[in-house]
């Protein structure tokens, strides 16, 4: 197991950078999306995608009121 | 464990490879007795490859950091190299209008600003043709404000305190202000609501028969 | 008699200076670094709008990560 990571990666230099520039592009991604579905669950129903349906509704109704 | 070293030496070279180096070979030529150390020696070092392949990986974890961290700071730069705000408002915006279906809006940014873009339908057409002008509040003629009726193109900038209207919306099919409540009907003119103005026309032209240019 | 004056040599094939059978052994090791130099170039070129059309997109699983579906009424005010 060790071994055949050891000789599938790490063993050239080419495999090795190749799979360090490989990770840091997925690595990118991810990191990405994780901190925007943080931040997304932190300002839950602070957003405007949550909002948008309140605000149309809202100002429809408050049109009759006026 | 005192040995003489040539047997000692001997059997750890049988024991684990067959190579004779310049630098070994006077030891072994020696007569004088050294201490064996094997007993002493992680006998599991060498058996399979798990903390090379935990070095190597946390070299390799440096090194994807390193490179993460490299390629924003030249973004960084990079975005210090983009057009400056008093470039870009000057800019023109070119949008290929073959990629809006009948009936829907397409916001732009030009000079800061949303630009509302609508492929109007003939019925969307006929309803702004269909009103009398005296009626309104900014009375104009829906041919004075198209180049061609089929595309709509105005400033998204509400013309009461400057919000962004939103699309298909509000009482008369346009545009509906969610600030205070302005309506727009399909050409773009103010129906009902606090702003006064219908929304602004920008310069625009069609460069050829699918390409608007804005500006 | 003839007489053997030596062993027979003869050149090997080269190309551009090389013998063509150490290129040909370099192959395999030159494609890997192909790979790793393409992998830093999307990496470097990730945040650039014309890569992320052209390539990243379309890239499956992840390349929704590119597609970024921003409200107009979001973008501004």
């Amino acid at each position: 197991m060790y071994t055949q990571i050891y000789n599938l990666i790490f063993k050239r230099n080419s495999t090795f950078v190749a799979t360090v520039f490989a990770s840091t592009f997925l690595f990118q991604v991810g990191l990405d999306e994780t901190v925007t579905s943080w931040y997304e669950a932190r300002n839950k129903g602070k957003l405007w995608s949550d909002l948008k349906p309140k605000i149309l509704a809202g100002f429809e109704s408050e049109e009759d009121d006026e | 464990m005192i040995s003489p070293i040539r047997s000692s030496a001997l059997r750890s070279l049988n024991n684990n490879s067959k190579r004779l180096f310049s630098s070994n070979l006077p030891l072994l030529k020696s007569t004088y007795d050294s201490p064996d150390f094997k007993h002493y020696l992680n006998s599991s070092k060498g058996a399979n490859n798990k903390s090379k392949d935990f070095t190597y990986f946390m070299v390799g974890s440096y090194g994807l950091l390193g490179a993460a961290a490299a390629k924003s700071t030249v973004e960084a730069f990079l975005s210090t190299m983009s057009a400056s705000a008093d470039v870009l408002a000057m800019a023109k915006v070119e949008v290929k209008l073959n990629a809006i279906p009948l009936g829907k809006n397409v916001v732009v940014k030009w000079q800061g600003k949303p630009v509302f873009i609508r492929h109007r339908t003939s019925h969307e057409i006929d309803e702004a043709n269909d009103i009398d002008i005296s009626t309104l509040r900014d009375p104009q003629n829906d041919s004075d404000r198209v180049k061609n009726p089929e595309w709509l193109i105005m400033l998204g900038i509400c013309t009461h305190l400057g919000c962004v209207p939103i699309g298909e919306a509000g009482d008369f099919g346009g545009w509906f202000c969610p600030c205070h409540g302005s309506h727009y009907d399909i050409s773009g003119r103010i129906r009902k609501g606090p702003a006064p103005l219908n929304l602004e026309i920008p310069q625009y032209e069609f460069a050829d028969e699918e390409t608007l240019v804005v500006g | 008699m003839a007489y053997v004056s030596g062993p027979v040599l003869k050149n090997a094939a080269t190309f551009g200076g090389y013998h063509v059978k150490s290129i040909i052994s370099y192959i395999p090791v030159l494609t890997i670094w192909g790979v790793a130099g393409g992998a830093a170039l999307a990496t470097f070129t990730e945040n650039w709008p014309l890569f992320q059309k052209t390539f990243y997109e379309k890239i499956p699983v992840i390349g929704n990560h590119w597609i970024k579906e921003v409200d107009p009424e979001a973008a501004q005010s």
